[in-house]
């Protein structure tokens, strides 16, 4: 024999990595080259931006939009000190208010508030409050309109009220208005993020972010796997009903098959990452300097990042197992179907729970639900938005993943290697438990 | 050196028994027929051939080598159930198919030039796979068998589904691919084409070899024992008469299978007698008559077993 047994044994290595790279690179440009990819690839850090700005952009534009409304005064006499109280710490009240103040009598009240009524039927004005002697008596005024609109103008013209009331009162104890004030002076508690000195939003706009923002990278991570995973499935399917799997077989094995398609669409996957890491350093360079941008940027760490890019290629990892697994099991996309349910629900469970993560991110079932691999890496992102798990925690995180990507390949790889070649009908639970202990 | 040897090979599925005991070498240079009923284990047999599924008993090797992943590429396989990824585009689809047989896209691009400049299919190049149509989607398939210019072709019923003009086309491909020195297992049930197209046979019936051998041994084994007749009227008339052992009627002719050492002669006066006869012929049995004895006696021993 010219060649030694050595020299084959590479040849035979190299021959194995050139038909699982063919096979890759099929499932590459499968994917890359459909419309979704482009678009994916292209929309979804616009939305994603758009939702993680959002906050800071409201935050920042909040009072910038006019709210017109009027008062209807009905023998309260308290109508001018509302809007002064409302007024005072305004720097600008007129850029913010637009308020219009009408009077009457307890028998004229009905036809005024029929007068506003259409007033605010014809968008003349968002809305109109009633104050009369209730206010005093019981502590209620009347909010006429369509809509209750933001909540937290219907919170700041409450606290006025209760200003005016409190003073009112106040004023019977003797205390004069100006040095009521200070008594009653409203506190708001800022939250200060760890690692920051400074906070440049309230509690509230601070928990919409986080709210907001960690669903969307988990909705983000979930539609990636998600399309992948359904790509792998729709291949596998398409091959078995085509029966392009019989001439596939006959030149690699399943194991091939199957991890060129897993790592084809991997590929795919990063190049998508890659596209966005680039276009998260045109926004950074370009428009640094904006507000907006640097608030949003201010809540994203490098490491977030990365974090981000590596629990996405793991996860699709070990979920594109689970989906070779049902493509070699099942014989239609109906079939595929019913075992969608479990996988999104898997997935979204961050998105379900999302207000227990960002309200306390350290509770024990949060910490437990982010080890369980298959929620890990939704669970894992949400968590970092909330507070970043310690670095012990990221790393065994990792690793428990990659151990159960293995395991659960080894078992795809089993699953798939019989489960591809039988097309009648779709294989039972225990057949595929058979397929897999067969050695 | 035999190009294809399975020794003693069995494989069941489950307690199901798809081959037992399977043997059958094959020379070089030579067509062999692959021949039995739907079920019989030929499909079971070529995906062990090919390494696709392992035996659970007995050896396979193919050109000396034990069979495996190396193996594989020498191979050129076309499956009873065939197809291409539809939505791919003629040329890709064959590089592809050249490239998992282990053949670099810069050396396949000419040689896909030539395969489909010899098909015909030239003009099909950068079209996509589903706006062909079945007859150039099944010489396109034909094409990915072939590319990489195999020892050994396995084809399975590569004649299902083509119209005369492309069976001939294909049988053509066949003889000259023969004629090149490459080796040809035609799997089939259809016994006609393999009477007409195949030096050996090899019968499989239940998972258990039948019969193989040369063509015209097999034909010999079985005696010049079988009389071609065109009469008038029901042939089954004549079931009864001393020496028949089986009728077939095929309406046009009529095929009689005497028992061992009958005289023919004593059918052709009854035919006479009783009917008006326009053609009596002593021949040797069809692969077709062989084929459904076997699979006729199977079934019986195994009812009376």
């Amino acid at each position: 024999m010219a060649y030694s047994w050595r020299s084959f044994e590479i040849r035979r290595r190299r021959q194995f990595m050139h038909k699982l790279i063919a096979i890759m690179m099929r499932e590459y440009r499968d994917v890359v080259k459909k419309k979704s990819f482009v678009i994916g690839t292209v929309l979804s850090p616009f939305i994603m931006a758009a939702l993680v700005f959002l906050p800071a952009l409201l935050a920042g534009s909040a009072d910038s939009e006019k709210a017109r409304f009027a008062i209807l005064d009905v023998e309260a006499e308290k109508a001018d000190r509302f809007i002064s109280v409302l007024t005072d710490t305004l720097p600008d009240p007129l850029s913010v208010y637009d308020i219009s103040l009408c009077r009457s009598t307890a028998e004229d009240a009905e036809a005024a508030m029929i007068r506003l009524d259409s007033l605010v039927r014809a968008d003349s004005i968002a809305f109109y409050m009633v104050i009369d002697s209730s206010l005093l008596s019981s502590e209620t005024a009347k909010y006429h309109g369509k809509s209750l609109g933001d909540v937290t103008k219907f919170r700041r013209l409450e606290r006025a009220l209760t200003r005016v009331v409190m003073e009112q009162r106040l004023q019977a104890f003797g205390v004069s208005p100006d040095s009521s004030g200070n008594l009653i002076a409203d506190v708001e508690l800022q939250f200060v993020k760890l690692g920051e000195r400074q906070s440049g939003m309230s509690s509230k706009e601070r928990f919409l972010s986080e709210y907001l923002g960690s669903l969307v990278f988990v909705m983000v991570m979930f539609g990636t796997i998600i399309g992948y995973g359904q790509q792998l499935l729709r291949v596998v399917l398409e091959e078995k009903s085509s029966r392009v799997v019989e001439t596939l077989v006959s030149s690699v094995t399943p194991f091939q098959l199957m991890m060129g398609k897993i790592l084809g669409l991997a590929s795919a996957t990063i190049v998508q990452l890659l596209i966005w890491a680039a276009m998260a350093l045109i926004l950074t360079i370009g428009f640094g300097d904006a507000g907006f941008v640097k608030q949003g940027l201010s809540s994203i760490s490098p490491l977030f990042l990365v974090m981000f890019a590596v629990y996405m290629i793991l996860g699709y990892l070990l979920y594109s197992s689970i989906f070779a697994i049902i493509g070699a099991a099942v014989t239609t996309d109906r079939e595929a179907q019913q075992f969608m349910f479990p996988i999104v629900m898997a997935l979204m469970l961050p998105a379900l729970i999302q207000f227990m993560i960002t309200r306390s991110p350290n509770s024990m079932l949060i910490k437990i639900l982010s080890f369980i691999p298959f929620f890990t890496p939704t669970m894992m992102i949400s968590r970092m938005r909330a507070t970043p798990p310690s670095g012990m925690e990221l790393a065994l995180s990792v690793a428990i993943l990659i151990v159960s990507i293995i395991a659960m390949g080894w078992v795809a790889a089993k699953v798939f290697r019989v489960g591809i070649l039988m097309y009648g009908k779709r294989a039972t639970f225990p057949e595929v438990m058979r397929w897999i202990r067969e050695k | 050196m035999e190009i294809l040897k399975i020794d003693n090979v069995s494989k069941s599925f489950n307690s199901a028994t798809a081959v037992s005991g399977l043997s059958l070498s094959v020379e070089p240079g030579i067509i062999c027929g692959l021949l039995g009923p739907n079920g019989a284990g030929k499909t079971t047999t070529i995906r062990m051939a090919l390494n696709i599924i392992a035996p659970d008993e007995g050896e396979i090797t193919l050109m000396g080598e034990r069979s495996s992943e190396a193996t594989k590429d020498k191979i050129g396989f076309l499956p009873e159930e065939r197809g291409l990824y539809q939505k791919m585009i003629v040329e890709d689809v064959l590089a592809f198919m050249a490239e998992i047989k282990g053949i670099r896209r810069r050396d396949s691009k000419s040689l896909i030039d030539s395969w489909l400049d010899r098909m015909g299919l030239l003009e099909t190049k950068g079209r996509r796979v589903e706006t062909l149509s079945k007859g150039m989607q099944q010489k396109l398939q034909f094409i990915t068998v072939l590319i990489h210019r195999p020892k050994l072709i396995i084809l399975d019923e590569p004649f299902s589904g083509l119209d005369p003009v492309n069976a001939e086309l294909i049988k053509d491909i066949i003889l000259e691919e023969k004629r090149n020195g490459s080796t040809i297992i035609l799997s089939t049930h259809v016994m006609e084409q393999a009477e007409k197209l195949c030096d050996t046979i090899c019968l499989i019936n239940r998972g258990r070899k039948a019969l193989d051998g040369q063509l015209f041994d097999v034909k010999a084994r079985f005696g010049r024992n079988t009389v071609i007749a065109e009469i008038d009227g029901d042939a089954r008339q004549f079931a009864s008469v001393a020496g028949v052992e089986r009728v077939s009627d095929f309406n046009k002719y009529a095929e009689f299978k005497l028992s061992a050492g009958a005289d023919p002669q004593v059918l052709l006066r009854e035919l006479v007698a009783k009917s008006n006869v326009r053609r009596f012929e002593i021949v040797e049995p069809s692969l077709h008559g062989i084929f459904v004895e076997i699979v006729r006696d199977s079934e019986k021993t195994t009812i009376h077993a």
